[in-house]
């Protein structure tokens, strides 16, 4: 009699936990999801020309973009989650980025249908440190992937060849102490069979001293051997750029570089011997003929921190205004950053009437014909993108497509092909 | 001292002294409930339970069942009898308030008490029906199985442990939404954070518990506890009599455990000695692959190739070692003392560290040490000098060395081998690294409760922590100077609650009060010049933050099986030592940090048990509001996952959670639980970019949402042999796939998710007839399942463990 009620209790009762589970295992309706966001489709017949990435916090986000003038684009509900930390570089037709999440560098396929990793390449295992800090456009068939010196002044390196993204190359470099300072970071630009290397010197584990003067070192590239050390006293700091490239090389083959130094760069300071200034390289040297003194243009003090070149003597720069703030944290989230526009050739530097922004807000363009597209996210007022005409006064724009703003940093447009 | 009260916390106080309004006085009664049956399980009908002197009696049903009710506290002589049988009779004590609950059985013209279970004697079930939205998991059926309590607790409904690994893994608790550190661990009500990492509740075995209590939202005075989001107390078996046990489990991944545990009293002089030890061990070697498990060389063109499931990885730098022991020595049962004890615990801890925040950043050599030791005291008494006057204390200082050893040069890929060297080292941080941080806790705690009538008692709790950190690196970082200098940090917590039972007890309450205070020396780095050299040097910073809070706890029975239970706090969470102070490897400190801020409330309703001496089943079921402020959360700084714990975040949200218990004749027992939570972002503005924030009212991301358990127990007596019992489960898990970002931001069908996971485990133990000996068998993730807690971070697979308990001494 027993056995009969626990055979027929014991089946009832597996039906019930089938059933429990097959209850709550079911997906949940549109209703569970957060917030829903407005579906967008994607363009059916084309691809996206542009991408743009930003981030929210520690989240970063990539979308594509038909129009970077009108309409608004958004990361709410559309895009790929990316962990580039600001890595990603269109090139040869697709986009690379380091994914720090996975260890690897990406490389990502625009379709009609969205983005499409097509490959990886493990950073964990081409370089010692695990990852690489600089992913850097050679050209359109060529990556240079570096780090920065370690502790024993060696530069780990890797030369991609695209669209095939193999890597041809893998190696390190030592750079060398330079005046007791030691070499903290490197970063530079290919020319012809040369890298001109722009460098940070300092002193190992405090990062408090520094020379006096800029420093570039040269090699042979892609080889990094039969090096060379170029030395400017235009002023001091680092060469090496940060958020942005530091050097460009115009259409007579002249390299121009713009220094960091500010009150928040390691306490460097702002004094008036140590100026914000372009210097220029010419001939495998500098041009002590040429130094272009952006301190000098601009009431208070100023600090010119990356600029893009958009072609014939223009370059478009973030000018951080020294004075408001108190502290690094203040560039970060307030409106003292602005757009300047830079005649490299006749050195004279003006800036737009276009809304300031938090330093990480208004970051890297994209020029296409005689415009300059830059994401600018300010704090308190609307997003957008801003079309600057390069051409004439290069002072005129246009107010683009709106961004989504808020506590979204669009920090890059790529152009995807 | 400045005093600030929101209406919230005023409204609060206003309950608290609304309760201390005397009403007219009841008197205090007990319930004699139960059921007879004969040798077969069948109900008997009419059978006669009364207490012999009284009036007090009541016949047994035609299903068995009997009830006496209004039985006043005191002394009795219950007598069972029946036309035919011969009365049985046994001594009971009744006190207010209790339900004492009978299974009589009749075996051939006797009568035998075949078992007495007195409802309510537990402190969780005195707190239930005060109330709190208490979970109470009886653990001794388990404690001859090799299930550790992370999994025991994770079937409970609105608890979800997120592991990232195997034995000895990081671990994070979920209660009804919240989270991490808002959830605290005591055991035996003395926090379990001064305990040392050996002693935490993953590596506890349950071999040496007897229950665990879970308090979601509310959490009641007598815990000392600033916790947030709610408790869990391990509580140990604390009676008095003489054993000697041990048991020994073992498994996959070489994982052993080894526990001894006994008691001795002298019989005349009160003396009495206790120890409690174990050793775990894992190498934690199992297989993981798919995203993230790779490896790569020149000739694969340095293209990462994943592990598969056929061919997995096999953790290689992941193994755990832990010795632990608890000795006490004093006294009990003295006129003086009911226990008074001194003691101490003393472990070691040794671990390897096989990856980053996810696994796609592998480590092959980074390692952790801990060494620990704590010498306490700890005193009760119950009717000190005064009748209903009970306290006791516990006081310890906890000595703790960590040493996290980061100074390999080599690199490692998943295959365990060097695949490049760092002449930096350092495979975490970047730079080489040995960190030793020191750590003294001075930790006081006194709790006491006075009956002040027979309907009210009143609570009082005191828990006074004093922090004392400082650390040394061989290599002397410049980052870690401000985590190597001294740093302190001092919590006080003061707790007053009045319990009371109202309407002949069918409404009971207890309101309280709570009283934060924090004060924090945290260190800062600032870059200066001195004599025209910049210089990196560390000040201190004082910051001293002190709160009230309180809360209300009632239940009213609506009818012997109907109960309303319904709770609500204004919970104040002080920052942790690791929060505040740093860790020294990846968390920096933050010398500007605040408390977190929650108002909590739960409101549920418990049907049942209804028992027909057939078919036994208990609902539960438990809404709850979280409105969280100030909410802290660790936020990466920098590329490498380093960062620090920043207030940035308010959340509000709700849930409900179902909770189902059906019984057979008491030797099947069916539970099923599902919890849905509704957590959303409440932070209109970003307080890192103090801009308006676009993920307000977003659902919180990498945050399950939607957790079922359902499962089986069986309990077999004289299996093979006469005496012996069997004891088997069947248990199923299932957590619904959730985002890692923000649901809102980016394409659905593109964005990282936590997987849904199904899991099943199952288990058999038998104890042999003279109830010394008993063997366990446990199956875990039976169906051998890639699962994630956590992104990336790959739990283990199928496992299987052995367990042998013996009970070498025992008179109990």
């Amino acid at each position: 009699m027993m056995s009969k009620y626990l055979f027929s209790t014991s089946k009832l009762l597996a039906i019930l936990l089938a059933i429990f589970i097959g209850f709550v295992s079911c997906e949940d309706d549109e209703s569970d999801n957060p917030t829903p966001p407005p579906t967008v489709e994607p363009p059916e017949t084309s691809i996206s020309p542009f991408s743009l990435v930003a981030q929210v916090g520690e989240e970063e986000y990539m979308t594509l973009t038909d129009d970077l003038l009108t309409g608004k684009i958004s990361i709410i509900g559309q895009g790929i989650e990316t962990q580039s930390f600001g890595s990603a570089i269109a090139a040869g037709g697709h986009i690379y980025m380091t994914n720090f999440g996975e260890g690897t560098i990406d490389q990502i396929q625009v379709t009609e249908e969205g983005y499409e990793k097509v490959n990886s390449l493990s950073a964990a295992s081409l370089s010692p440190a695990g990852f690489f800090r600089i992913v850097q456009k050679v050209s359109e068939t060529e990556l240079l992937l570096m780090n920065w010196p370690d502790d024993s002044a060696s530069v780990p390196y890797a030369v991609i060849e695209l669209p095939s993204f193999t890597v041809s190359t893998t190696g390190s470099f030592t750079v060398p102490r330079i005046g007791g300072y030691d070499p903290v970071e490197i970063g530079g630009i290919v020319k012809d069979d040369k890298i001109y290397l722009g460098t940070m010197f300092s002193k190992l584990g405090t990062w408090d001293v520094f020379p006096d003067s800029l420093i570039t070192l040269v090699y042979d590239y892609p080889s990094f051997t039969n090096p060379d050390t170029l030395v400017s006293r235009a002023s001091l700091g680092t060469v090496a750029g940060f958020t942005g490239v530091s050097a460009i090389v115009d259409e007579q083959g002249d390299i121009y570089q713009q220094n960091i130094r500010s009150k928040h760069w390691y306490n460097m300071g702002t004094r008036e011997e140590m100026p914000s200034v372009v210097v220029r390289i010419r001939d495998g040297a500098y041009d002590d003929s040429y130094s272009f003194n952006i301190s000098d243009q601009f009431p208070g003090t100023v600090s010119l921190i990356g600029f893009q070149y958009v072609g014939n003597g223009i370059a478009y720069g973030k000018l951080l205004d020294e004075d408001a703030t108190d502290e690094w944290g203040d560039a970060w989230a307030n409106n003292f950053t602005s757009i300047v526009r830079l005649d490299l050739y006749n050195q004279t530097a003006t800036k737009l009437d276009i809304p300031a922004g938090p330093f990480i807000a208004i970051d890297e363009g994209v020029v296409v014909d005689d415009k300059f597209y830059v994401p600018i996210s300010p704090v308190g007022s609307t997003a957008h993108i801003y079309e600057i005409t390069t051409s004439g006064s290069g002072l005129e724009f246009t107010v683009g497509a709106e961004l989504d703003g808020n506590n979204v940093v669009a920090n890059k447009i790529m152009k995807n092909e | 001292m400045k005093f600030n009260a929101n209406p919230r916390q005023l409204l609060l106080l206003f309950c608290f002294f609304l309760c201390l309004i005397p009403l007219q006085a009841q008197e205090e009664t007990a319930i004699i409930r139960g059921s007879v049956k004969n040798q077969a399980g069948e109900s008997l009908v009419a059978s006669r339970v009364y207490l012999e002197g009284t009036d007090f009696g009541a016949m047994s049903d035609e299903k068995g069942f009997f009830e006496i009710q209004g039985v006043t506290a005191g002394s009795y002589r219950l007598a069972v009898s029946r036309i035919g049988s011969e009365s049985y009779v046994q001594e009971i004590v009744v006190s207010a308030g209790q339900t004492l609950r009978l299974k009589v059985r009749l075996t051939g013209k006797d009568v035998e008490m075949d078992e007495v279970e007195i409802e309510g004697e537990t402190q969780s079930s005195l707190l239930e029906k005060q109330g709190f939205s208490v979970e109470a998991i009886d653990t001794r059926q388990l404690q001859i199985q090799s299930i550790d309590i992370n999994r025991v607790l994770d079937r409970t409904a609105g608890v979800r442990v997120r592991r990232s690994g195997g034995m000895g893994s990081d671990f994070i608790y979920s209660l009804n939404g919240m989270t991490g550190n808002a959830i605290r661990f005591f055991i035996d009500g003395v926090p379990m954070d001064y305990f040392g990492s050996s002693y935490s509740i993953n590596n506890f075995p349950t071999t040496l518990l007897e229950r665990v209590e879970i308090y979601k939202g509310v959490v009641p005075v007598s815990l000392g506890s600033d916790a947030l989001g709610g408790v869990v107390n391990l509580v140990t078996d604390q009676t008095v009599y003489n054993f000697l046990e041990a048991s020994y489990s073992f498994g996959s991944f070489n994982t052993h455990q080894a526990v001894v545990s006994g008691q001795w009293k002298a019989p005349n002089s009160g003396l009495t000695t206790r120890l409690s030890a174990f050793y775990n061990y894992s190498d934690n070697d199992y297989g993981v692959w798919g995203r993230g498990v790779t490896y790569a060389t020149p000739e694969t063109g340095f293209r990462p190739i994943e592990f598969t499931e056929e061919d997995p990885a096999i953790r290689f730098n992941d193994d755990f070692r832990t010795a632990n022991a608890k000795v006490d020595i004093g006294f009990t049962n003295q006129s003086w003392a009911d226990q008074i004890f001194v003691g101490a615990v003393i472990s070691d801890l040794d671990r390897g560290i096989q990856h980053g925040q996810t696994m796609g950043t592998v480590f092959g050599d980074i390692r952790y040490t801990e060494n620990f030791l704590m010498p306490f005291l700890t005193y009760r008494k119950e009717d000190l000098g005064i009748k209903g006057l009970n306290t006791d204390f516990f006081l310890s200082l906890a000595m703790k060395e960590g040493i996290n050893t980061d100074t390999s040069t080599n690199r490692y890929d998943w295959r365990g081998e060097v695949i490049n060297i760092n002449s930096n080292g350092g495979e975490l941080s970047g730079n080489q690294s040995r960190f030793t941080l020191f750590e003294d806790a001075y930790v006081g705690r006194w709790n006491t409760t006075y009956e002040l009538s027979p309907r009210h008692k009143l609570g009082m709790n005191f828990t006074y922590n004093n922090i004392q950190r400082d650390g040394e690196d061989d290599f002397a970082a410049w980052f870690r100077i401000p985590l190597v200098e001294p740093q302190s940090l001092q919590t006080l917590f003061g707790g007053l609650s009045l319990e009371s039972n109202w309407l002949q007890e069918r409404l009971t309450t207890n309101a309280f009060v709570k009283y934060y205070g924090y004060e924090a020396a945290v260190n800062e780095d600032v870059l200066i010049a001195i004599d025209g050299v910049q210089q990196t040097i560390s000040r201190t910073i004082e910051n001293q933050k002190n709160t009230w809070g309180g809360g209300l706890a009632a239940a009213f029975k609506v009818s012997p099986n109907i109960l309303l239970k319904l709770s609500a706090e204004q919970a104040t969470r002080l920052p942790s030592a690791t929060e505040a102070l740093g860790d020294g490897i990846t968390i920096w400190n933050n010398p500007f940090i605040q408390p977190e801020q929650s108002f909590n409330v739960n409101l549920g309703t418990v049907l049942g048990p209804f028992d027909n001496g057939v078919h036994s089943f208990k609902v539960s079921v438990l809404g709850f509001y979280r409105d969280t402020k100030d909410q802290l959360l660790f936020t990466v700084l920098d590329n490498r996952g380093n960062g620090a714990f920043i207030n940035i975040a308010q959340t509000e949200g709700k849930g409900v959670e179902l909770d189902f218990n059906y019984s057979f004749r008491d030797f099947i027992e069916f539970t099923a639980n599902a919890t849905y939570l509704d957590i959303r972002n409440n932070q209109s503005f970003d307080i890192l970019t103090n801009q308006p924030n676009i993920v307000y009212r977003d659902r919180l991301r990498n945050t399950p949402y939607l957790m079922a358990n359902a499962g089986f127990r069986f309990r077999f007596e004289d299996v093979v042999q006469e005496g012996s019992r069997l004891f088997a489960y069947l248990q199923s898990g299932y957590v619904h796939e959730y985002f890692l970002g923000w649901p809102s931001l980016g394409s659905q069908d593109q964005k990282n998710k936590i997987p849904t996971q199904l899991v099943f485990d199952a288990g058999v133990g038998y104890t042999f007839p003279s109830q010394r000996f008993s063997i366990g068998l446990d199956l875990s993730n039976a169906l051998n399942e890639q699962v994630y807690d956590n992104f990336l971070l790959q739990k283990p697979g199928r496992a299987v463990f052995g367990k042998l308990t013996y009970r070498i001494l025992s008179d109990n």
